[in-house]
């Protein structure tokens, strides 16, 4: 034990980690003599659930997905700047007819960034084919030296998936004061701009990145835990709306 | 994983690792999440731990003590995984916690060098000493104690 500190701070501590590690789900028991194969089977559910559009949540936080489908065709991108990516997510090749895929890791692409509004971490949003032809969404948090210290999660989706004109993502669960909520997503038809319309909140307009993606950090809206915008519209170089969509929650942890 | 929540009432003289994964599964899930911020990322590790243990079941006289090693280098691998790769993999980080007092520490301490949340997760939820830390961590005992110090130094704002 150590003596030299104080012990209204080693109780204060003890108590936050306790109170913390209360919050931990208990792991699923599974057959001791085969737990590797349960857990890579649990993987294997995992990434099937994940294979839906996109999908990015904290802890807590609602997940949610809104599309607005149109007829206008994709922008054509230009490639992010790209850095090493990760390895594949499970080296199981799984079996036929199996959703299973493999991320591409060295093509991966960090295609937004945003800012803790307080001061704090990055978040960087990295997205990277698959072997399916399908992408995988990430959003990670990075600290002032670049170390990767946290995530807002992710998403797997195997196959091709189409893009809608206007997709969002909200993702909460960061911890405060106050929380935090991600709001990000892509714009498929041509947008320098998105507004995102929240109920009795002023809009918050955000850039749109030339490759379609945006992605920002907001105090939690005091409507609602993760509360989501009621419309999100895209702006064109001339300042009019070239698509919109009334975002709907759905899915969850 | 403490001593209640490794024994589970059963004890490390638990006859059989089937008992000895009921008991202590969620203690190295609670340790795992600490260590890696991460409560998702924490089921598996608990669950790669136990297979550690399971496999050398036989011949480790403390198994409480070894699935804690087991837990702690395996958040260790896991951070640096992620600073690797820059990336997640579904990570659930953002554990909020009911009372705001508590929330805005963790929020701290979630941002807190590895290897500093680390000696802090060891020391006041584990309750292990300096020495024993330094055991674990295969680091010094004085490298420890100016870990800690700079630790509670970054988390002065949020402490008592």
């Amino acid at each position: 034990m150590n003596d030299d500190v104080d012990p209204q701070v080693a109780q204060h501590l003890r108590r936050t980690l306790t109170a913390v590690a209360d919050t931990t789900p208990r792991p699923i028991p599974v057959a001791s003599s085969t737990p590797n194969a349960q857990r890579r089977g649990r993987e294997r559910l995992l990434m099937r659930a994940a294979a839906v559009a996109l999908v990015v949540g904290g802890v807590g936080g609602i997940i949610a997905v809104a599309q607005h489908q149109g007829a206008a065709p994709a922008t054509s991108v230009p490639p992010a700047p790209t850095e090493p990516g990760p390895e594949p997510i499970d080296d199981d090749p799984g079996v036929p007819g199996d959703e299973q895929c493999e991320v591409l890791s060295a093509e991966a692409e960090r295609v937004a960034v945003a800012t803790d509004p307080y001061g704090g971490a990055d978040y960087e949003w990295w997205v990277a084919p698959t072997t399916g032809g399908g992408r995988s969404d990430t959003v990670v948090q990075v600290d002032a030296e670049g170390q990767v210290t946290g995530g807002l999660g992710g998403s797997l989706a195997c196959t091709p998936t189409p893009r809608a004109d206007i997709e969002w993502f909200g993702g909460g669960g960061q911890s405060g004061p106050p929380p935090l909520v991600s709001h990000g997503g892509h714009v498929s038809v041509e947008a320098t701009a998105v507004v995102l319309t929240f109920p009795g909140q002023e809009p918050v307009e955000l850039p749109v990145n030339p490759d379609g993606y945006f992605l920002t950090i907001l105090p939690e809206r005091p409507t609602g835990p993760f509360s989501a915008p009621e419309r999100i519209d895209a702006l064109g170089r001339d300042g009019r709306i070239v698509a919109t969509t009334q975002p709907t929650s759905a899915g969850g942890n | 994983m403490r001593n209640e929540e490794m024994s589970g009432g059963s004890g490390e003289s638990s006859p059989g690792f089937d008992a000895f994964y009921a008991d202590c599964l969620w203690g190295a899930a609670r340790l795992a999440h600490l260590l890696t911020g991460s409560a998702s990322e924490a089921q598996d590790i608990a669950q790669d731990a136990m297979l550690a243990v399971r496999q050398r079941w036989t011949e480790i006289e403390n198994p409480s003590a070894y699935l804690r090693a087991t837990v702690v280098n395996l958040s260790r691998m896991a951070v640096r995984r992620w600073v690797r790769e820059r990336r997640y993999a579904n990570q659930r980080l953002a554990t909020t916690v009911a009372n705001p007092e508590y929330d805005e520490t963790w929020h701290q301490l979630r941002r807190l060098p590895a290897q500093q949340r680390a000696v802090v997760v060891l020391r006041f939820y584990e309750d292990l000493s300096l020495a024993e830390i330094a055991h674990l961590l295969d680091t010094p005992m004085g490298t420890v104690k100016s870990t800690l110090h700079r630790a509670l130094r970054n988390l002065k704002d949020v402490l008592p």
